[in-house]
């Protein structure tokens, strides 16, 4: 009851958001929920299978292009089409590639997925006529859109993106909640400490991780979509080796043993990169030594080191009671 | 009596080694099958064929009538066979609930569904709580499979293997590290868990083995050289000599 009321919380915070901050923070927070909507698709793969990928950017990376495109060159086509089009790039490159990927696991699967991704991000660059290379596709952003509520406004407008996001990125959590509910993700969590005995009930492991590919590729390629609204372009980055570094080092970050991980992780990388870049050009030296300190004494992530504090001064709670 | 399961001169081989050469094997409809032989027979080696972990090198395998050698484990589980692990081999980092929901749902072909949540199967909760009171686990529920005792673990392993309903059950040493006591324990379980379906069971114990089986095969330097009724295995002479030795002068 305490995770319903305090996801409810959270709901009505995030409507209200627009109203108290600035559109700075606006903008902020619209890409800290992209971040962690993303950060979760990764956690599905990472944390309930185990398996480490350096190339996840090439779901969210092929659904912003996808979007991108189709906003680009087909101007009567609704913004809602061209997010599902992105969200089924997703699904199609995550089972493509794990059908490709399914017998690799630990640092061949790792290294795999980061030459899918380079050889995406060549494309990518290279393909001009398409994709615009590494100047990207631009220019939807004047479009206008009538919504029931808030009457006209432009693509660009932020307070409407972020409304965007926090919808979709709400209803991505709740879908990827609900997905580790059902029994496809109870298998899963049985193959990743036991694919040996999960074979031997007759469960096909390997159907059970292309569904799990093709739906984290459909969580990441809808993030990817929103992204491209937010940033009002796209680029060969979106896809590139960083763009999936920088998700591994979220994911890191905020620990990812359960939801709040990449939401916790995205929120302070996106603010920690933000004021921290704003102080000093060095500013990675500063991320990077944060990371490298919070691994070392905290390798559960942030939320890791919460549940190690709240454990030290459970005394306390005790002591109230008694 | 039909055979529900026929192995015709099946052969492994790994290297230029021969772990396995030339069995023939009938396992009858409805009967508890037993195979014994000395350590490295290739007891192990011969479940691993029929379930697919390993591919036979020659011969054929068939199950029902079906052919089923070069299937993958999962497939030959799903035709209806179900094996238990000489080594324990559970999910030790879920619950003694989670463990058999897992071969409960698994029975269901419903490990795949992503469409309905898993607590909202109330078919699949309840075949799991009558089955967990079956296997006597009902209070251990909610433990930790890896934290149970050994004998317990034991048990489960077989829960996990007769959940799935299969019509051939074959387990793989069961007894294995047993006390005496456990041991009685779980032969009088087998009994009752496999009532109406087929066992085939690989075991070192001979108490066990003449208390549960209708008849015995004896595996030696991977063939068979025997198979007969417990009874007549008292008797021959090749068994005695191959393998019995000096336990079954005791026994007599």
């Amino acid at each position: 009851m305490t995770k319903i009321a305090g996801t409810a919380v959270l709901f009505v915070l995030g409507l209200l958001c627009p109203l108290i901050l600035g559109k700075f923070h606006v903008y902020l927070l619209s890409e800290v929920i992209i971040y962690s909507v993303f950060g979760i698709s990764y956690y599905l793969l990472l944390g309930h299978t185990g398996l480490l990928s350096f190339g996840h950017a090439v779901y969210f990376g092929l659904g912003a292009y996808t979007t991108a495109l189709l906003l680009c060159k087909v101007p009567a086509l609704p913004l809602p089409v061209a997010i599902l089009a992105g969200a089924f790039a997703g699904i199609l490159s995550g089972f493509l590639i794990g059908f490709i990927l399914l017998r690799l696991t630990r640092i061949y699967f790792s290294f795999a997925t980061l030459a899918i991704g380079q050889m995406l991000w060549a494309i990518a660059w290279k393909w001009r006529t398409l994709t615009g290379g590494d100047d990207g596709l631009t220019g939807w952003s004047s479009r206008n859109v009538v919504l029931p509520l808030f009457g006209e406004c432009t693509l660009s407008n932020v307070t409407f993106i972020y409304y965007l996001v926090f919808i979709i990125g709400f209803f991505c959590i709740f879908l990827t909640w609900y997905f580790t509910k059902t029994p496809l993700g109870n298998t899963l969590s049985s193959i990743k400490f036991n694919a040996n005995r999960t074979g031997f009930l007759g469960i096909n492991n390997a159907m059970a991780k292309l569904l799990l590919f093709s739906f984290a590729g459909l969580i990441a390629g809808v993030s990817g979509s929103m992204f491209i609204l937010l940033k009002k372009m796209v680029s060969p980055s979106f896809l590139d080796m960083f763009m999936s570094f920088d998700i591994a080092v979220i994911s890191v970050i905020g620990g990812y043993a359960g939801f709040a991980g990449p939401i916790v992780g995205s929120f302070v990388y996106v603010f920690m990169v933000e004021y921290v870049s704003s102080l000093t050009e060095n500013w990675q030296l500063i991320m990077g030594a944060f990371f490298v300190l919070l691994i070392l004494f905290y390798p559960g992530g942030i939320v890791g080191a919460v549940h190690h504090f709240k454990g030290k001064f459970s005394f306390l709670k005790r002591g109230a009671g008694s | 009596m039909t055979s529900i399961l026929e192995l015709s001169s099946v052969s492994k081989r790994f290297g230029g080694l021969d772990i396995i050469s030339n069995v023939n094997l009938q396992v009858l409809k409805g009967e508890r099958h037993a195979l014994i032989g000395p350590n490295g027979a290739g007891k192990t080696t011969l479940f691993n064929l029929i379930t697919g972990q390993y591919f036979p090198t020659s011969g054929t395998i068939h199950f029902n009538g079906k052919r089923i050698d070069g299937l993958a484990p999962y497939k030959v589980i799903r035709a209806g066979i179900a094996r238990s692990f000489q080594i324990i081999n559970i999910f030790n980092e879920m619950t003694v609930y989670e463990n058999v929901l897992n071969a409960v749902v698994a029975k269901h072909r419903k490990s795949l569904l992503f469409s309905r949540r898993l607590t909202r199967l109330d078919a699949i909760r309840e075949e799991t709580e009558r089955l967990l009171q079956r296997i006597n686990l009902t209070p251990y529920s909610a433990e930790q499979a890896g934290t149970l005792g050994y004998g317990q673990q034991r048990v489960l392993e077989i829960g996990l293997t007769i959940a799935l309903d299969p019509e051939l059950v074959l387990l793989d040493e069961p007894g294995a590290g047993l006390s005496p006591e456990e041991t009685r324990a779980v032969v009088a379980f087998i009994r009752e868990v496999t009532k109406g379906k087929t066992l085939l069971i690989v075991e070192h114990d001979m108490d066990v083995v003449f208390k549960l089986a209708d008849r015995i095969s004896v595996l030696n330097r991977g063939s068979i050289v025997v198979t007969e009724t417990p009874e007549e295995i008292t008797k021959n002479k090749t068994v005695k000599e191959a393998y019995l030795g000096k336990l079954f002068e005791e026994n007599t």
